[in-house]
């Protein structure tokens, strides 16, 4: 009964999740004006600041997992943890691979040494990490303290990455808070701008929501057939 | 007068939002491959242990 309504819930969530992302599309593609000065290659803002947020949400959520794993010491914490970082790992490869792609006929480029770039690429890469690293240790609590551990240190990537266009010379364009005069691509966004962003982000954050949800019930399922499978060879 | 074109960067966008939505799609892709992966250990996991009950019923009979 509660299973089923668990069940019915990350459905839901689900349903939720992919109904969003279609209006936001639909909003993208058909609500948002064109913007004057970069063309149709603007609208790649919407979800691409998106995945961004999503991705540096993910390793907060994996740092609080962690803490809560260390303060507590129950095994869901550090699966709730490892599924954030995959889910934020995925969605900082996103995040940096649309930029990539508006960036070429924006700068020029398909990368450059800027600030934000490279605190971005050292995140994805320190979280990459991560998820190699836990793969090399066998033990159970060992393996969770660790990630416990590195997810709380390597939060500290996030700030980092968030504040790197606000306090460094950057040409990565500042919508949100005040820009610097070298940006390239910056734009103003009008209101019918606005809202798709709002949209997206909105779309974004319940899809991980869902996202999340799905891999966590992923991880204790496999958790406890690991726990099965040991009770029946030990046997 | 000064006119203005905006440049054409179509591409550029359908080709962002290909890595984007077919990201989306492998990771989510990859969720149901572990799911039916996980139904599948299950599935052969609760044979076992039917197969343990009824050996360890035979013995104590």
């Amino acid at each position: 009964m509660i299973r089923d309504r668990e069940s019915r819930g990350r459905l839901a969530l689900a349903g939720a999740a992919v109904s969003l992302l279609a209006a936001a599309l639909g909003m993208v593609f058909w609500y948002a004006p064109r913007e004057a000065v970069m063309g149709e290659v603007q609208r790649l803002f919407y979800f691409h600041v998106s995945s961004a947020w999503v991705a540096m949400l993910s390793f907060v959520v994996a740092a609080v997992s962690g803490g809560l794993y260390l303060a507590r010491r129950e095994p869901t914490w550090d699966l709730v943890g490892i599924s954030a970082v995959e889910i934020g790992v995925v969605f900082g490869l996103i995040a940096i691979g649309s930029g990539s792609i508006w960036a070429r006929p924006v700068w020029n480029t398909w990368w450059t040494w800027d600030p934000r770039l490279v605190t971005t690429s050292v995140m994805e890469l320190v979280y990459a990490a991560y998820l190699l690293l836990r793969q090399g240790l066998e033990e159970p609590e060992q393996r969770a303290r660790f990630g416990a551990v590195y997810a709380i240190a390597g939060v500290l990537t996030v700030p980092m990455t968030f504040l790197s266009i606000r306090l460094l010379r950057s040409i990565h364009p500042v919508l949100i808070g005040s820009g610097e005069s070298g940006t390239l691509g910056g734009f103003a966004m009008t209101p019918r701008m606005l809202e798709t962003f709002l949209v997206s982000l909105l779309a974004f954050t319940v899809l991980y929501g869902a996202l999340l949800v799905y891999r966590v019930h992923l991880a204790v399922r496999g958790r406890g057939l690991e726990e099965r499978r040991s009770a029946l060879f030990m046997d | 007068m000064t006119s203005t074109t905006v440049p054409d960067t179509f591409r550029f966008m359908v080709a962002g939002y290909a890595v984007i939505l077919v990201g989306l799609g492998l990771y989510a892709l990859s969720l149901v491959a572990r799911f039916r992966r996980l139904k599948r250990q299950e599935k052969w996991i609760d044979e076992l242990e039917k197969e343990e009950r009824s050996k360890k019923g035979g013995q104590a009979q």
